[in-house]
């Protein structure tokens, strides 16, 4: 079995390729109705073989390999992960089902090389068994599939007994974190070294993304190519007060939290470019969505639209919240409780820390546009700039009241809340 | 814990008394023949490496290296088994360019050119596109397109294996099963042709 012939380990002349990896790939965007067909003929007809073989070997083994399908490289895959969910995931799921109803067997699949976009697609195709994870392949290192956060962290927390009737809690927590991403490695080729298209830098990683509006899949991987340095950080503490008096059962306290973003984001640096099928239709035709053809604006240099990212500084973004509150559980009678509660809030709202930033203000004048209103307005200090850090504005208004009761009958309670 | 009972907590997510191993369970997690002839030399083990797939030239890893390095998996590749039964005289001696001395499987064919390359042939004689450049360690393939080209109604997967296959392989697997504790991987019948993956 093999949807993609490209494994050395497959006979390709007598799978659906039919010897022809290439020209399978073309019919898998341009013969979709075919190449289900075929597929599907192939799964019926290894379902048969796979009769009988279990007839033969019935549970003395413990898995059975459905397929070596070569899908990748080592930069990444080689068919874009939705396509191959659209055209092969279905075909696979059918024998791997199969398999798990008619079987004790789990499905083992081999697939060499950087494969991390399609492992999703390989468990919606009920495969359980991937052989190898190629660590030396691009987003392959193990820890990545294992921990796709990494992080680490520190709490304490102290509960001290003044009297009987009352209790003190204090805690403290730190919690860095950096998400997957950011260990993703760069694409270490420099494409425009060789593609030397004006505009974009020589020195950006990966290859431009060349984008067609119909049919074809898209060429490069810009877009998800460059090294991430994302760090969070998360400071926390707390404090409560409990009393217990009477019937009452009084709470106080406040948590303070405080958190820390490092981040850069470099994506299509090396560009992205977009051709679609207009730049070669006939301009006066009826059909002039549907005549002219993608690829072949492609092959004239018609761009219809282009884009490439300069990537900001990395930015450091902070913010906090305090919050306070009270509580009081009143035990009214055996059987019933109630809960009266008021909470405050006061948030410190991001703000990044060289104010390097700007946003959309719909009524700022814009000197680019003859005064009109809409126009970027950058935070900071300095000519021009908004004099503040804040990103998202002053509301301090969060008054939270809360009420609830629990009432214990027949051994089953009634719980209702109000916040 | 014995490697069967392991191999099957393992992929039950269950813990076992140690992450199982593999080498050699199936074509693409061996050794090549060179390195295995290596390791068993280094290990002080006598006898001729056999090769089990001469494309890639990997090695058919046996059971004083199984048993070294406490291997837990062995495959059960249909395409294989019948080289496996097959006595060790029908297999094929060769030299290889490094002076190592192996065994082919039976029926396997090799022609040297003028300049001492090698071609592995075709069950009918002639050349497949399989070359090992001379002194080089493996079959390169050097024709990655073959045949006339897709013809969807030509398409005719293979969908029966023979009784005496079938026999044989229940044979094979039922000695393996009884006289090891490995784990066994089951490979072939896909779509392709009920030897092959």
């Amino acid at each position: 079995m093999c949807f993609l012939g490209l494994s050395l380990i497959t006979d390709r002349r007598s799978n659906v390729t039919m010897g022809m990896p290439d020209e399978w790939m073309m019919m898998l965007l341009t013969e979709r109705e075919t190449c289900h067909e075929m597929m599907d003929r192939s799964v019926e007809a290894s379902i048969k073989c796979l009769t009988l073989l279990h007839q033969a070997v019935g549970d003395r083994c413990f898995a059975w390999g459905i397929a070596s399908d070569d899908n990748r490289t080592q930069h990444g895959e080689f068919i874009n992960p939705s396509l191959w969910a659209e055209m092969i995931e279905p075909h696979y799921q059918k024998l791997c089902r199969w398999i798990h109803a008619n079987t004790h067997w789990k499905t083992f699949l081999h697939c060499c090389g950087s494969i991390y976009h399609l492992i999703p697609h390989f468990i919606e195709a009920c495969v359980d068994i991937l052989n190898p994870v190629q660590t030396s392949a691009a987003h392959m290192d193990p820890a990545l599939h294992q921990a796709p956060t990494s992080g680490g962290g520190v709490r304490i927390n102290y509960q001290y007994t003044i009297t009987r009737t009352v209790l003190n809690h204090i805690g403290f927590g730190y919690t860095p974190s950096s998400p997957t991403w950011a260990a993703w490695p760069a694409d270490s080729r420099k494409g425009n070294q060789i593609l030397q298209i004006p505009g974009i830098p020589l020195d950006a990683p990966a290859f431009p993304r060349i984008n067609f509006g119909q049919l074809y899949e898209q060429y490069g991987n810009s877009p998800y190519q460059d090294y991430y340095p994302q760090y969070f950080q998360n400071w926390a503490a707390v404090e409560d007060l409990s009393w217990v008096t009477g019937r009452h059962q009084l709470k106080f306290g406040f948590s303070f939290r405080h958190r820390e973003i490092t981040a850069f984001d470099a994506d299509t640096k090396a560009g992205a470019f977009n051709f679609d099928s207009n730049s070669t239709s006939q301009p006066d035709s009826s059909n002039f969505a549907t005549d002219g053809n993608a690829f072949a604006s492609f092959l004239f240099g018609q761009v219809l639209s282009a884009t490439r990212t300069i990537p900001e500084p990395v930015n450091h973004i902070h913010d906090a919240l305090w919050a306070f509150y009270g509580e009081d559980v009143i035990k009214v009678s055996p059987k019933l409780t109630l809960t009266l509660g008021l909470r405050y809030e006061i948030p410190w709202y991001p703000e990044e820390t060289k104010g390097i930033m700007s946003l959309f203000n719909p009524t700022l004048p814009n000197p680019g546009a003859g005064e009109l209103p809409g126009a970027l307005e950058f935070l900071g200090d300095g000519p021009g700039r908004t004099g503040t850090f804040n990103l998202l504005g002053t509301y301090h208004g969060t008054v939270a009241p809360r009420v609830g009761f629990a009432y214990a009958f027949d051994q089953k309670t009634v719980e209702g809340d109000h916040r | 814990m014995k490697s069967r009972e392991r191999v099957e907590r393992a992929i039950n997510f269950q813990e076992a008394d140690r992450v199982p191993i593999d080498l050699g369970g199936m074509k693409a997690s061996g050794i090549t023949v060179e390195t295995y002839h290596k390791l068993m030399l280094k290990l002080g083990l006598a006898g001729t490496p056999r090769v089990l797939d001469a494309r890639f030239m990997i090695a058919l890893v046996e059971e004083p290296v199984l048993k070294r390095f406490g291997v837990d998996v062995m495959p059960l590749d249909i395409s294989v088994i019948p080289a496996l039964v097959s006595p060790e005289n029908q297999w094929v001696p060769r030299r290889l360019f490094s002076g190592t001395d192996v065994l082919f499987p039976p029926g396997t064919r090799i022609k040297e050119d003028a300049d001492g390359n090698w071609a592995l042939l075709n069950e009918d004689g002639t050349p497949s596109s399989l070359r090992m450049p001379k002194n080089g360690y493996y079959f390169d393939d050097i024709s990655f397109n073959r045949g006339e080209g897709i013809n969807p109604a030509k398409f005719k997967p293979v969908d029966n294996i023979p009784d005496e296959a079938l026999k044989q392989i229940d044979k094979y697997s039922s000695e393996l099963y009884s006289s090891t504790d490995y784990a066994l991987l089951g490979w072939g019948g896909g779509c392709a042709s009920w030897g092959s993956a």
